[in-house]
């Protein structure tokens, strides 16, 4: 039997986790292709129009399948980490696929909701397994085997690739001018559809890119304790302490911030990072939305702007105190 | 023969095609500003024709710079050395013209941006988001709908006793309501006023949001020939704002000193000659690449029989250069 799992949304961060899980238990995976504007297409002609960008590929990566799968794999993620939620739209996004994509094969859904504990993050994927007519030893099995690949795969995230390297096996890193750190959501910035070749622009400038996988989790634990209140998206919080572990730590030259457009709770963490960055860190930043568009002519220009000003006030740094600006302005 | 250096600069964008030639003090040696109109080829070649007979004949043009939207485009065109984005040029242009500048207002045909320079540097920017509400091309837009040319707009607003309050947000919403305004018989000048204070409200909430805008501040691009919209940033931000003598040429100025500065390298220049430039015959085409499910839109410039420059592309697979395009032909 052929499992399909869309390449989207949540698959950046668990595919090691799913891939592994299914192919123990001796079933086909099979992904759905790199983000097209075929695929990006089908998807804004099935989604409903008020939707962000990334459920709508999410639902042409889903109708790209169809016909090549016997069932399609579609994780309801509920709460990730004990009293934490993730984005609504993940809560509803089976009954989402449903009602809009007609012609479905047979739906895997995972039902996965940690807010309680996290032991029920895990029992999900018994369910899961007798959803498949899996005995529980056997599933239970396959799920230690698919946890050790997804801990290797973050234990090289950590090192510094992103998950597009790891994807592509790619492990050079190479010279760099400077160090420029990415915040955005894993399916905006690893889908090069998406981001137009975000990484890949950069590299090729000379940058090094850093993103929210490459901070450890106790980091940005630490750098969120300090906020006056509890963050309580898992997502939400990994992108703000990870943007401000790295201002904090001045490890970036420059920081970019991704967002599609309408995207409820980067309305406020980006909001937040920048006030931060304004008032303590003031570190050359970028906020780059992005939606439908298919010219990159604009996305380009901002980039390419933002790269100036950073190698500019680099050449100029001996002109320019190391304590800030002047109250004069001279 | 001792002859005179000059550089030019190129900035064509939505609206307007901006061409200057400066001279190694940065002095005007010509300036010419045409609106687009749709063809942008034949206008900048026209341009070219006009500012060769503008310049005096011991004038050698050592270096070229474009920007603006068209960029890519006229650098084929007229043979560039420097290429560069619409933000770095008019912050360089800013900071030769007006050296104490520390806030830059520049707001174009389809554009807005905030340049915030602080040390002779660019420390920060903004363009707008994802709408183009409250740019030149919507003020050109209403401006013909109201019947009034956009030359007169602004000195309009000044004549207002008290402007409507009209929605800014949005080009279609602020449409609408200057319509119902219309409607309900308030006058023309009150309507365009508060349509000026709409476009600055929205302006410093979405461009300029969360910036430091601290004078000097210049304000500069073909919308700031609108005495309307920059009396309203005079009172929104309670300061006085510097218009550059040459506000509307900024971004071809800026090219132009970036061309200078390659120049002043001792590299030699790219630029193919006026003559040649209007000589040469341009066509171009456009075409759906069917190489991956991306179907991206190509476009293919052609200089005469050969091929100039193909762009729109996501893999490079067109861009890299003539021969391997011909390649790419070959494979689909």
């Amino acid at each position: 039997m052929k499992i399909g799992i869309p390449r989207a949304l949540l698959y950046y961060n668990y595919y090691p986790l799913w891939h592994s899980f299914f192919g123990d238990l001796g079933y086909q995976v099979v992904i759905s292709p790199a983000t097209s504007r075929a695929i990006l297409d089908s998807g804004v002609m099935s989604c409903v129009d008020d939707a962000c960008l990334p459920i709508k590929v999410f639902h042409g990566h889903v109708a790209s399948l169809i016909g090549k799968v016997d069932a399609i794999f579609i994780p309801r993620l509920v709460s990730i980490y004990p009293k934490e939620f993730i984005c609504p739209k993940f809560i509803g996004l089976p009954e989402m696929i449903k009602s809009s994509i007609k012609g479905l094969p047979h739906l895997l859904v995972l039902n996965c909701n940690a807010h309680r504990n996290l032991d029920a993050a895990y029992k999900a994927y018994v369910e899961l397994g007798k959803m498949l007519g899996v005995k529980r030893s056997q599933a239970v099995r396959a799920l230690q085997k698919a946890l050790i690949n997804q801990q290797l795969y973050e234990s090289l995230l950590k090192k510094g690739q992103t998950p597009i390297d790891t994807l592509n096996e790619d492990k050079s890193i190479g010279e760099s001018k400077g160090v420029i750190g990415l915040i955005g959501h894993p399916y905006l910035l690893y889908d090069e559809f998406i981001s137009m070749g975000l990484i890949s622009k950069l590299r090729a400038r000379g940058y090094v890119v850093m993103v929210p996988e490459n901070v450890a989790q106790s980091h940005i634990e630490a750098v969120c304790k300090e906020l006056p209140k509890k963050l309580f998206w898992s997502y939400g919080k990994k992108l703000l302490g990870s943007g401000l572990a790295m201002l904090k730590g001045r490890k970036v030259d420059g920081i970019i911030f991704l967002s599609s457009f309408g995207c409820g709770i980067d309305a406020f963490i980006i909001e937040l990072l920048q006030r931060y960055n304004h008032r303590l860190y003031q570190i050359p930043s970028a906020l780059i939305t992005v939606d439908e568009h298919s010219g990159q002519a604009g996305f380009n220009t901002r980039l390419e702007a933002f790269i100036d000003m950073i190698e500019w006030r680099n050449s100029r740094e001996g002109h320019i105190s190391p304590h800030g600006t002047s109250v004069l302005g001279h | 023969m001792n002859t005179k250096k000059a550089f030019l600069g190129v900035d064509v964008g939505s609206v307007s095609i901006n061409v200057v030639a400066i001279d190694q003090e940065n002095n005007l040696l010509g300036k010419i500003y045409v609106r687009t109109e749709g063809k942008p080829i034949q206008i900048l070649k026209e341009t070219m024709a006009n500012m060769a007979s503008m310049l005096p004949h011991d004038v050698e043009v050592k270096g070229v710079g474009t920007t603006g939207s068209g960029r890519e485009l006229a650098a084929v065109v007229v043979g560039a050395d420097v290429v560069k984005n619409e933000i770095t040029a008019h912050g360089i242009a800013a900071l030769t013209f007006v050296p104490d500048a520390r806030t830059v207002i520049e707001i174009g045909g389809q554009d807005s941006k905030i340049i915030i320079l602080r040390n002779g540097v660019v420390s920060d920017f903004a363009m707008n988001t994802v709408c183009a509400a409250g740019t030149g091309s919507f003020l050109d837009r209403q401006a013909s709908r109201l019947n009034i040319p956009i030359e007169k707009f602004g000195e309009l607003a000044l004549k207002s006793k008290s402007p409507v309050r009209i929605a800014g947000r949005c080009a279609v919403f602020a449409e609408s309501d200057m319509i119902h305004k219309q409607q309900m018989g308030c006058s023309c000048e009150d309507i365009i006023r508060g349509l000026c204070e709409a476009l600055v409200r929205n302006y410093l909430n979405n461009v300029g949001k969360g910036k430091e805008i601290l004078p000097r501040v210049v304000f500069q691009g073909g919308v700031a020939a609108n005495v309307g919209i920059r009396k309203a940033f005079e009172d929104a931000l309670g300061c006085e704002i510097t218009v550059p003598e040459h506000y509307d040429v900024m971004g071809a100025l800026g090219a132009a000193i970036l061309a200078k500065d390659y120049a002043s390298g001792g590299r030699k220049t790219k630029f193919k000659g006026f003559e040649t430039i209007v000589k040469e015959e341009f066509t171009s085409r456009s075409f759906e690449c069917s190489g991956c499910a991306n179907y991206c839109e190509i476009v293919e410039l052609m200089a005469g029989d050969s091929i100039a420059a193909r762009w729109g592309g996501r893999c490079g697979r067109w861009s890299r250069s003539n021969r391997t395009a011909e390649k790419a032909c070959a494979v689909i």
